[in-house]
């Protein structure tokens, strides 16, 4: 199983399974995961009042579903969840719903299984199942698309571009400049060409004026490279606040990972906050 | 819900195009030459200013070959996917974007043609 944590909900879905969809609302939105041939799980996130009743949103949803195609529906409970089993073109189709209190967030899992419904997958997903809290410095936790990484505090989901081989996540302050960017890249022979240093100049090149170059190397053998300088901000008279930006060729899976961000004043390599090699230093909370 | 599903993709196979003259065929790189049909327009006074160009060049980069040279009218789509996922340390899903992009890519410019299997 591997770890997904998206808009703070952290979940385990079969190694097989890839977030193929992802909406940045955070107030309602959607992921989904897919096998090899198909959507396989949804995830459904919507901000509520309060916890709703249960009881009778389930048995409303079963009247609607019903309505709209769904044969043999019956209510299931597991592992705390409260849900509804039925079939529709050919598949069983599972949902469960729970109310997170932290987020405020009424969820939604729903299991499409295009062949036997498989007890052991449901249940393992659902226990899994969590609500990431911040670190004790307000980041946020997010570990999608091979990237595990602690978004700064108070800052949005701002864009998340996902091609063949590419994924870029950046964030920023409500409705305003960009403060951090995470990226991780592959096929790196045959697209890059030049020195890691001018690759990370130009990656860099919006967000920030380059002023030293620097290289280390951290625990895992990784040749990280630094740049430092004022981050580009337009107006004459605003702070132009210290910056930087760090890119690595990982050993282990040959992807390039690059990260930018606000330099805080105890940055330390061991507060990377993008990491890479399979789980990463961030644990598994 | 939005059920995805691209089984019948991915079982696909992509044939060669008979009619194309490959150029010249390195592990990097492949230039294929592909037939054109005249369209109707294609007449003077037009070809006295754009004269009909009775073949096209098709030039594959070196990932481009690469599928190219999977595509020998055995693999099916899925196969393709995972030796290009394997060779370059891809995920499945990764690959698959890559691959299927590139395919229809090639496709369009004539180079391979798609033998969709039948729906079961």
């Amino acid at each position: 199983m591997q770890q997904c944590i998206w808009r703070n909900f952290g979940l385990k879905v079969p190694d097989e399974w890839e977030l193929l969809q992802f909406s940045r609302n955070t107030e309602k939105g959607r992921c989904a995961f897919a096998d090899r041939y198909r959507h396989r799980l949804e995830l459904d996130w919507r901000l509520v009042e309060g916890p709703p009743d249960t009881d009778r949103m389930l048995s409303d949803y079963l009247v609607r579903l019903a309505d709209e195609g769904m044969q043999d529906g019956k209510r299931s409970n597991r592992s705390g969840w409260s849900g509804i089993v039925g079939s529709q073109d050919g598949q069983t189709f599972s949902r469960f719903g729970k109310h997170m209190p932290n987020e405020g967030c009424l969820v939604e899992l729903v299991f499409i299984w295009p062949e036997e419904r498989d007890a052991d997958i449901e249940k393992s997903v659902l226990q899994s199942f969590r609500e990431v809290a911040a670190e004790d410095d307000g980041r946020r936790r997010w570990r999608a698309f091979g990237m595990d990484f602690l978004a700064p505090a108070q800052t949005v989901l701002q864009g998340c571009t996902v091609q063949a081989a590419m994924a870029e996540m950046t964030f920023s302050e409500q409705h305003g400049r960009t403060v951090a960017r995470f990226g991780r890249r592959g096929l790196v022979n045959d697209w890059q060409r030049g020195s890691m240093d001018a690759w990370l100049s130009r990656w860099v090149f919006g967000d920030m004026t380059v002023q030293t170059h620097r290289h280390t190397a951290d625990a895992k053998g990784h040749d990280i490279h630094r740049v430092e300088g004022p981050q580009k901000i337009k107006g004459l008279l605003r702070k132009h606040p210290p910056c930087l930006a760090e890119a690595w060729l990982c050993p282990s899976d040959k992807r390039l990972y690059s990260w930018f961000g606000l330099a805080s004043p105890n940055q330390t390599a061991e507060g990377r906050p993008l990491h890479c090699c399979g789980k990463g230093d961030h644990g598994d909370r | 819900m939005a059920t995805g599903n691209w089984e019948q993709q991915l079982r696909s196979r992509p044939l060669r195009n008979q009619a194309a003259r490959i150029e010249s065929d390195t592990r990097d790189a492949v230039t294929i030459i592909v037939k054109q049909e005249r369209p109707a327009y294609m007449k003077p006074p037009l070809t006295w200013i754009v004269p009909h160009r009775p073949e096209r060049k098709a030039q594959l980069d070196a990932l481009g070959s690469e599928v190219w040279h999977l595509c020998d009218g055995r693999r099916t789509v899925e196969e393709i996917v995972d030796r290009f996922a394997a060779s370059h340390g891809l995920t499945f899903h990764e690959s698959r974007v890559a691959v299927t992009e590139y395919i229809s890519s090639l496709i369009k410019r004539g180079v391979l043609a798609i033998e969709i299997p039948d729906e079961e």
